[in-house]
C-alpha cells in the first residue's frame, strides 16, 4: 500500500472519528430535551432541577430493574426503595405498581409511616385533579395513621371541609371509618367526635359499643345518663337501652320515660323485649301505666312479640284492650311471627283461619316478611324466593297474597328481571301485583322497546294501559326519536291514537328547546292529536301555552 | 445496508465465527444464546424495521415507537434463553414489543411528564417552539389519520413508508403475499390520500429511525464498550457514505489489504471522537441538565444492589436462620408474620410468598388455600406464579374445587400470561353480575395485543361466557375500527347478545370518535339496568363528552330527539368536571349558551354530587345575576337542595339570603321540604326554626307537617304547639298532616282535636284522620263515618275513605262513593272506586254503576279509567 493511500486512510479515519462525535452529541442534543438553561432560570433553579433530575434519574433506573426484575428479586428492589424513599417519592414509586394490590398495600403502608399527612393531601390533591379517589391507599392511610396519631387524622379531615372538589359523602364515609375506628378504643370519645362531625349517612359500626358496655354492664346507666342527647342518635340510644335493661329493665325504662319523645321512642323498643323476657308481668304493667298512646302502641309490639311465643290467645287479646290506633291493628303481625317462629304450618292455618279484611291482610304481609327477610336483593338467592313464593302460592285468598307480594316486589324482584319474567310466565302469576307487571314492561322496552309493545297483549287486561304506558314512556326516555317513529309508523287505529297521545305527553316534559323541536318534528297531520293530548295533560299553563305554540 | 456493515465489523472481530448475515433466524438465536453478540446485533438489524413499526403502531408516536423498540431488543436479548422455537423469533420479537409498547404507554400515561412549554426547552430540543409544535401537530395528525384505517392496511403502510421496505420485504415481514401487500399498500394509500396522504408519507419517510438505533441496542446489551460504540457508528456513518460513492471504493479494499492501517485506522477514528463531540457542542446553547429518561439511548439498568439496605440485611438474617431452602418457607412466613413494624412484615411477606411462587409454588399453593391459609395472600401467589409460570399456575388454580368465586381475580393475568386458558377457566367460573366486567375487561386486553386472536378465543367459547367475553373484544376492536367492529356485529343473529356487542362496539368507537357512535346510538335497544346511566345513550354519551365536549353538545342540539333525559343524566361526570375546573366561568358559559336544555339535567346532577363541593364561588356567581336570569336560577335551586339534603344548616343560611319575595316563595317552600330529608323530627325542627328568618318559618312549618311521619310526629304536644304558631290563614293547608299522623296512634284523640278546629280546618283535619285510619282499622274508620250527620265533612270523608279501601276493599269503597250527596265530590270519587272495583269484578261494577245513575261528567271519567 502506498504512503499517500494511508496517509488518506488515517485522515478518513479521523475525519470519520469527529463525524462520529459530531453526530452522537448531534443526536443527544436532538432528543434530550434539556429541562433549564441557566441564563433563564438562574442557578437556584437549576439546582432544584439538578435534584430533581437526579431523583427523575434514580427512579428511572428503578422502573427500569423493575420492569427487569421479577418475582422476589422485584419485591427486594422495592422494599429497600421503599426504605430509603422519601415521602415525596412515594406517588412514583406508586407508579410501579400498575394495579398490582400487594405492591400497592406494601408501597402506601410506608408512605403512611414516613409521613400521613403528605400522603393525605397528595392523596386528596390527586383525588380533586383526576376526581377518583384510591380507596385502597385511603384505607391504608387512614388504618395506620389511626394506629399512630389519631388526633392528627381527626384533625386532617376535620380541614377538608368544604374543599372544592371533595365529595361530601366521601369525606362523611371516611370519618365514619374512623369514628368506627374509634369506638374500638374509646366509644365516648367516638360518639362525641361522630356529633361533632354530624355524620348521619355512614353511619360507623357500632358493635364495639355493645361490647363495651357488655363488659361492664354498669357502663350503660353512667353512659345514659352522662350522655349529651345532641350526641347520641337513635341507634345509640337502642344499643345503650338494650345494655341496661339487660341488668335493670325498670330503672332504664324509667330512665326513658324523661327522655324527649324522639329519644324515649329509641331507648325504649329492645329494652320492653327484654324485660318482657325476664318479668312478663312487670313489663306489662309498666306498658298499661303509660298515657302517652303512641308511646304504649311503639312498646306493645316487642312485648307481645315475647309474649305470644308462650301464650299468642293472651297477648293478641291484651293488645286489643290495652294499645290503641296502629298498634292495635298491627299487633297481629306480632302474634302471628311469633307462632311462625315455632312453626310455618300453624302460623299458615292462623292465617288461613282469619276472615278476610285488613287483620288477615296484615298477618300475610307479616307471615311474607318473615320468610323474606334474610333476602338480600343484590344477591338475590332462587331457592329462598322460590320457597317465598311457593307459600304464598297455598293460601285461599289470593288477593291478599298478591297485596302481600307488591310489599315485597322491589327486595325479590328488583335486581333479577330474569326472575320477574319467569315468574310472570310461570304458574303462580295470578298472585303478581301490578308493580311486577310494570316492572317486567319497563325491563322489556330497555331490552327491546318494540317487541315490548307487541307482548303487551299478554299482560293482563287491568294491566295494560298502564303497562302501555310504561313501555312509551320508558322508551322515550332514552330513545324518543325512535319511540315516536315507531309509533307514526303504527296503523290508524285506537292503539295508534292511545301510543301518540302518550308520546306527545311524554315529549311536553323535556327541556323547552327539545320539546318544541320534537313537536315540530311531528307529522301535520297527527298535530291536532298532539294538541289534544297537551290540552289534556297536566302542566303549568305557560307551558302549556309554548308547547301549543310550538305546534301550530 | 449500513446494519451488513456493522455484522461485518463484528466478523472481523471474531474471525473465527462463521458470518451471521448469512445465518438463518433460529442459527443467530443459537449463536447469540451462545454468547455470539454480534449475532445478536444481526436479529436487531434484520428485525429492526418490523419492531418499529409494530412499537410505532401500539404507541402511535414516532420517539416512543423508537424507544420501545429498542427496549425491545434489549429485552429480547436477556431473555432469548426462554425463546423455547427459535424459528419463531420473529413473532416472539412482535410479542414482546407489543407488551413494551402496552407498559411504555401505562408508564407514559402514569409519569405525566410536563410538556416542553418553555422557548429554551424547545432551542434546548434543537427546535425552534413554532418547529415543534407543528413537528408536535405533524405527528399527532399522522398517527390519528393511520389510527382510522383498518390494521391490516395500518402496518403495510408504516413498513413501506416509514421503514423504507419494498413491497417484496413487507410481504416477508407481515408474511403475506408480495401481492396481497401490494393490494393493501394501494387501498391504504387510497385511504389515505382522501384525508393528507401526503402529509402521512412524508412524516413517515422523515422519521425513519436513527441511524444509531442498532448501535445503542449493541452497547445496551454490552456487544460493544462505549468507545467502540463511538468507533463502530463513525464506521458505519463512514461506510454509509462510502456505500453511496465510488470513489471511496478503493479505501475500502485497502483496507481489507492490510490489517495493520485497519487497526490504525480504527484507533485514529476513536481519538477523533471526542474533537468531534466537543465541537458540536461548541454549537449549543450551555445545557446543564439532561433528562435521561427522553433521551432514546437508554443505558442498560445496572443490576439491583442491596449491600445498603438494612431491610435486606434483615431478609438474609431471616433466611440464614431458617435455611435458604422450599421447606423452610412456612417457619420462614411464620417468623416475619411475627415482626412488629407493619411495614417490614407487609413488605416481607409479600417478598416471600414471591420467593415462595419462584421455588415452591405447589406446596405455595397448597400452604394458603389449604386450613388456616389466606386469601389474600393466596391471590398475591397466584399473580405471582401467573407471570413465572402460567400453564401450570392456571392449573393449580383449576385442581382446587371450592375456589371458583376467586377465578375472576386472576382473568387479566390468565388473559396476560395464559391467554389460550382463559376460556378453561372461564367455563368453570361462576355466573358473575352484570356490573362485574373482569371477564370483559380480560378480553379487552388480549385484544389490545392481538386482536384476531381474542376474537378467535372468544368465539370458540362455549355457553354463556361467549357474550361476555366478546363485549370485551367488541369495546377494544372498535377502538381501533369502529367500522369493521360494528359491521361485524351488526353481522351477528339478532338478540340481547348482538344487542350488547353493538353496545359495546359504540362505546369503543365512541373513545376515537365520538360523533360517529352518537349517530349510531338508537341502532340498538337502549338496554340498560335500573342504573339511570347504564343505557346505551348514557354510555355512549358519557365517553363521548369526555372525549369532546363542545361536539357532544352541538351534536346533541343538533339531535334533539335521538336522546331522552333519563340518558342526558349521564353528562353529569363531564359537567362536574368543568365546574370544580372553573366554577364561575361554566355558569357562564351555561348562561351565554342557549344548550336547548340538553344539559339540565347533567347540572343538576352535578350539582348534587362533585360539583356541590364548589359551592361558594358558584353562589357568588348567583348572587351577581339578576333575579330572573333562568340559568342562576337553576344554579341557585340545584345549590339550595344539594345543601338541604348534605348540609341543613348552610340551606339556611343561603335561604336566609333569598330576598323576601313572591317571586321566591315557591322556592322557598320546596326547599324547606327537602329540608325534610334528614328525618327531621318535631325537635329539629324547633332547632331549624330558631335560625330561619321570620318570613320563611311558615314554609318550614308548612313543610314540616305535611312531611310529618308517625317518627317525626312523637311529641303531640309539641307538635300543637307549632300549628298554632301558623298564620290563621295557613292552618288549613296542615291540618291533615297533623291530623293524619296523631290518628296513626290514636283516631279517637285526632277526631276530639278537630272538633274544636274551625270549619276549614275541620273538614282537613277529618280527611286526615280517615286516611291515616282507614290503612290499619278501615272497619272503625267507617263507623264511625256512619255515625256522621249528613253534610260536608261526612262526604269528605267518606271520600278520602273510599279512595283509602279502593284496592283491597273496591266494592266496600264503590258504596262509600255513591253515599256521597255532594255531587261534585261524589264526581271525584266515584269514577275512581267504579274503575277499581270494574278492575276485580267487571260485571257487578258495570251493574251497579248503572244502578247508581252516573252522571254524563262521572260516566265519561269512569270511562277513562277504564280505557282512556
Amino acid at each position: 500500500m502506498k504512503r499517500s493511500a494511508r496517509i488518506l486512510i488515517c485522515l478518513g479515519a479521523m475525519t470519520v472519528g469527529a463525524l462520529a462525535g459530531w453526530l452522537l452529541r448531534s443526536s443527544r442534543a436532538a432528543t434530550a430535551p434539556v429541562i433549564s438553561s441557566p441564563d433563564k432560570t438562574g442557578a437556584a433553579a437549576a439546582s432544584t432541577a439538578a435534584r430533581r433530575s437526579q431523583a427523575q434519574s434514580a427512579a428511572e433506573e428503578l422502573a427500569a430493574q423493575f420492569h427487569l426484575t421479577k418475582g422476589a428479586e422485584r419485591w427486594l428492589l422495592l422494599i429497600t426503595a421503599a426504605e430509603k424513599a422519601r415521602a415525596a417519592d412515594m406517588p412514583r414509586l406508586l407508579d410501579l405498581a400498575d394495579g398490582n394490590e400487594a405492591i400497592v398495600r406494601m408501597l402506601s403502608t410506608r408512605w403512611a409511616e414516613l409521613s400521613p399527612r403528605h400522603m393525605f393531601d397528595s392523596l386528596l390533591a390527586r383525588m380533586v385533579e383526576d376526581r377518583r379517589g384510591d380507596s385502597t391507599l385511603f384505607e391504608v392511610l387512614l388504618t395506620e395513621w389511626m394506629k399512630r396519631d389519631p388526633s392528627a387524622l381527626i384533625a386532617a379531615l376535620s380541614d377538608t371541609s368544604g374543599r372544592p372538589g371533595i365529595n361530601h359523602l366521601w369525606l362523611e364515609q371516611q370519618r365514619g371509618y374512623v369514628v368506627s375506628q374509634l369506638m374500638k378504643t374509646d366509644p365516648v370519645a367516638a360518639l362525641a367526635q361522630m356529633a361533632a362531625w354530624g355524620i348521619n349517612r355512614h353511619r360507623p359500626d357500632l358493635r364495639p359499643l355493645e361490647k363495651w358496655i357488655a363488659d361492664n354492664p354498669g357502663r350503660a346507666s353512667t353512659l345514659a345518663t352522662s350522655i349529651d342527647a345532641t350526641v347520641a342518635n337513635e341507634e345509640v340510644l337502642r344499643i345503650i337501652g338494650k345494655a341496661w335493661a339487660q341488668t335493670d329493665p325498670a330503672a332504664a325504662l324509667a330512665f326513658a320515660s324523661n327522655l324527649p319523645a324522639a329519644q324515649r321512642y329509641a331507648f325504649s323498643g329492645s329494652a320492653i323485649s327484654d324485660w318482657a323476657k325476664q318479668d312478663l308481668k312487670a313489663a306489662t304493667a309498666f306498658i298499661a301505666a303509660q298515657n302517652d298512646p303512641g308511646y304504649r302502641g311503639h312498646l306493645a309490639g316487642p312485648l307481645i312479640e315475647a309474649w305470644a311465643a308462650g301464650d299468642p290467645g293472651a297477648a293478641f287479646a291484651w293488645s286489643q284492650e290495652n294499645v290503641k290506633g296502629a298498634a292495635r291493628a298491627q299487633s297481629i303481625n306480632s302474634v302471628v311471627k311469633a307462632v311462625a317462629a315455632r312453626s310455618m304450618d300453624e302460623a299458615t292455618a292462623l292465617v288461613n283461619g282469619l276472615e278476610t279484611g285488613q287483620t288477615k291482610q296484615l298477618a300475610v304481609n307479616a307471615l311474607l316478611e318473615t320468610l323474606v327477610k334474610n333476602f338480600d336483593p343484590f344477591r338475590p338467592d332462587p331457592a329462598a324466593r322460590d320457597a317465598a313464593l311457593a307459600w304464598l302460592s297455598t293460601l285461599a285468598d289470593k288477593e291478599a297474597a298478591k297485596q302481600a307480594l307488591e310489599k315485597s316486589t322491589w327486595k325479590l324482584f328488583n335486581n333479577d328481571p330474569d326472575a320477574a319474567r319467569a315468574f310472570l310466565s310461570g304458574p303462580h302469576a295470578d298472585i303478581a301485583p301490578a308493580a311486577l307487571w310494570f316492572k317486567a314492561a319497563s325491563e322489556m322496552a330497555k331490552q327491546n322497546p318494540a317487541s315490548a309493545m307487541e307482548s303487551l297483549p299478554g299482560v293482563p287486561a287491568e294491566h295494560q294501559q298502564q303497562a302501555t304506558s310504561t313501555v312509551l314512556n320508558t322508551w322515550m326516555s332514552m330513545q324518543p326519536d325512535a319511540a315516536t317513529a315507531w309509533v307514526v309508523n303504527l296503523p290508524a287505529g285506537e292503539r295508534r291514537t292511545t301510543a301518540f297521545k302518550e308520546i306527545a305527553r311524554s315529549i311536553a316534559w323535556f327541556p323547552d328547546a327539545q320539546a318544541a323541536r320534537m313537536l315540530e318534528a311531528l307529522p301535520a297531520a297527527d298535530r291536532p292529536l298532539a294538541r289534544e293530548a297537551i290540552h289534556s295533560a297536566t302542566l303549568p299553563p305557560e307551558r302549556r301555552a309554548r308547547l301549543l305554540e310550538a305546534l301550530r | 445496508m449500513i446494519q451488513v456493515r456493522i455484522m461485518s465489523l463484528f466478523s472481523r472481530r471474531s474471525p473465527s465465527a462463521s458470518p451471521v448475515s448469512a445465518m438463518t433466524d433460529a442459527a443467530l438465536v443459537a449463536a447469540a444464546r451462545g454468547g455470539r453478540k454480534e449475532a445478536f446485533v444481526e436479529i436487531v438489524a434484520r428485525f429492526q424495521p418490523l419492531v418499529c413499526a409494530v412499537a410505532y403502531q401500539r404507541t402511535g408516536s414516532l420517539q416512543s415507537g423508537e424507544d420501545v423498540a429498542q427496549e425491545t431488543f434489549v429485552t429480547a436479548w436477556r431473555k432469548i434463553g426462554e425463546l423455547r422455537e427459535p424459528e419463531k423469533l420473529r413473532a416472539w420479537l412482535v410479542r414482546i414489543a407489543g407488551a413494551l409498547a402496552v407498559d411504555h404507554l401505562r408508564r407514559d400515561k402514569a409519569s405525566r411528564r410536563e410538556p416542553l412549554t418553555d422557548e429554551a426547552d424547545f432551542a434546548a430540543a434543537g427546535m425552534l417552539p413554532d418547529e415543534a409544535a407543528a413537528a408536535h401537530d405533524e405527528e399527532a395528525l399522522v398517527w390519528s389519520t393511520l389510527e382510522s384505517l383498518p390494521e391490516s392496511y395500518r402496518l403495510p403502510l408504516i413498513l413501506h413508508y416509514r421503514e423504507g421496505q419494498s413491497a417484496a420485504q413487507v410481504a416477508e415481514a407481515l408474511e403475506l403475499s408480495e401481492d396481497a401487500v401490494k393490494q393493501r399498500l394501494s387501498r391504504g394509500r387510497d385511504m389515505l390520500r382522501e384525508k393528507l396522504s401526503g402529509l402521512v408519507e412524508g412524516v413517515l419517510r422523515r422519521r425513519v429511525p436513527s441511524t444509531v438505533f442498532v448501535l445503542t441496542v449493541a452497547a445496551a446489551i454490552g456487544a460493544l464498550t462505549a468507545p467502540a460504540v463511538v468507533a463502530a457508528g463513525a464506521f458505519t456513518a463512514g461506510a454509509t457514505a462510502a456505500a453511496a460513492s465510488s470513489t471511496t471504493a478503493p479505501v475500502l479494499t485497502a483496507m481489507k489489504a492490510s490489517k495493520a492501517t485497519l487497526a490504525a485506522a480504527a484507533a485514529i477514528a476513536v481519538v477523533s471522537v471526542p474533537a468531534g463531540y466537543a465541537v458540536r457542542g461548541w454549537q449549543e446553547p450551555p445545557a446543564v441538565l439532561v433528562n435521561a429518561g427522553v433521551a432514546p439511548a437508554k443505558p442498560a439498568p445496572k443490576k439491583p444492589d442491596f449491600s445498603e439496605s438494612a431491610l435486606y440485611a434483615e431478609w438474609r438474617r431471616l433466611h440464614e436462620e431458617h435455611q435458604p431452602v422450599p421447606q423452610a418457607m412456612p417457619a420462614l412466613y411464620a417468623a416475619i408474620a411475627g415482626l412488629n413494624d407493619p411495614f417490614r412484615r407487609r413488605a416481607f411477606r409479600s417478598a416471600l410468598i414471591a420467593e415462595w411462587a419462584e421455588t415452591d409454588p405447589q406446596a405455595a399453593w397448597k400452604f394458603f388455600t389449604g386450613p388456616g391459609g389466606s386469601v389474600e395472600r393466596s391471590y398475591q401467589l397466584m399473580h405471582e406464579w401467573l407471570t413465572l409460570d402460567a400453564q401450570a399456575a392456571v392449573t393449580a388454580l383449576l385442581s382446587v374445587t371450592g375456589r371458583e368465586a376467586s377465578y375472576p381475580e386472576f382473568f387479566k393475568d390468565i388473559s396476560r400470561h395464559a391467554p389460550e386458558r382463559l376460556p378453561e377457566v372461564l367455563a368453570k367460573s361462576p355466573k358473575s353480575q352484570a356490573w362485574d366486567t373482569r371477564a370483559e375487561d380480560a378480553f379487552a386486553l388480549m385484544a389490545e395485543k392481538d386482536l384476531g386472536f381474542a376474537r378467535a378465543t372468544a368465539e370458540g367459547i362455549a355457553g354463556p361466557w361467549r357474550e361476555r367475553a366478546l363485549n370485551g373484544v367488541m369495546r377494544e376492536w372498535a377502538e381501533k375500527d369502529g367500522p369493521a367492529a360494528m359491521a361485524w356485529a351488526q353481522s351477528q343473529p339478532e338478540g340481547a347478545a348482538r344487542d350488547e356487542w353493538i353496545r359495546q362496539t359504540l362505546t369503543g368507537w365512541a373513545k376515537q370518535d365520538p360523533i360517529a357512535a352518537l349517530d349510531r346510538v338508537d341502532q340498538v335497544p337502549p338496554g340498560g339496568n335500573e342504573n339511570s346511566s347504564s343505557d346505551t345513550a348514557s354510555r355512549v354519551l358519557g365517553i363521548a363528552a369526555e372525549r369532546d365536549f363542545d361536539a357532544t353538545l352541538r351534536w346533541l342540539q343538533e339531535h334533539p330527539g335521538k336522546v331522552g333525559s333519563q340518558s342526558l343524566t349521564a353528562l353529569g361526570n363531564v359537567v362536574a368536571s368543568h365546574f370544580l375546573a372553573d366554577p364561575a366561568g361554566f355558569a357562564e358559559f351555561l348562561r351565554s349558551n342557549d344548550t336547548g336544555g340538553v344539559l339540565k339535567s347533567a347540572v343538576q346532577s352535578a350539582l348534587l354530587n362533585d360539583a356541590y363541593s364548589c359551592k361558594a364561588p358558584l353562589w357568588e356567581w348567583v348572587n351577581r345575576q339578576p333575579a330572573s336570569d333562568p340559568t342562576a336560577k337553576d344554579i341557585r335551586e340545584h345549590l339550595l337542595r344539594s345543601a338541604a339534603w348534605y348540609e341543613p344548616e348552610q340551606a339556611l343560611k343561603w335561604m336566609a339570603e333569598l330576598p323576601d319575595s313572591p317571586e321566591f316563595a315557591p322556592l322557598t317552600l320546596s326547599i324547606a321540604e327537602s329540608l325534610q330529608n334528614k328525618g327531621t323530627d318535631i325537635s329539629h325542627q324547633t332547632e331549624m326554626l330558631a335560625a330561619m328568618p321570620a318570613h320563611l318559618r311558615t314554609a318550614l312549618l308548612r313543610s314540616g307537617f305535611a312531611l310529618m311521619r308517625p317518627e317525626t310526629a312523637r311529641d303531640i304536644p309539641h307538635a300543637l304547639t307549632q300549628y298554632n304558631a301558623l298564620p290563621v290563614g295557613e292552618r288549613s293547608l296542615v291540618a291533615g298532616g297533623l291530623a293524619s299522623q296523631w290518628a296513626h296512634d290514636d283516631p279517637e284523640a285526632a277526631i276530639a282535636w278537630a272538633a274544636t278546629l274551625s270549619a276549614d280546618e275541620r273538614l282537613k283535619a277529618t280527611e286526615g284522620v280517615v286516611g291515616s285510619w282507614a290503612t290499619y282499622d278501615s272497619m272503625a274508620a267507617s263507623q264511625w263515618i256512619t255515625e256522621l250527620p249528613p253534610g260536608a265533612e261526612r262526604d269528605a270523608a267518606a271520600k278520602v275513605l273510599s279512595m283509602s279501601i279502593s284496592e283491597a276493599e273496591p266494592e266496600s269503597a264503590w258504596r262509600w262513593s255513591v253515599s256521597i250527596q255532594d255531587p261534585a265530590v261524589r264526581a271525584e270519587t266515584l269514577p275512581w272506586a267504579y274503575a277499581q272495583w270494574h278492575r276485580r269484578d267487571p260485571a257487578a261494577a258495570a251493574q251497579a254503576f248503572e244502578e247508581a245513575n252516573p252522571t254524563p261528567a262521572e260516566r265519561e271519567a269512569a270511562l277513562k279509567f277504564i280505557k282512556p
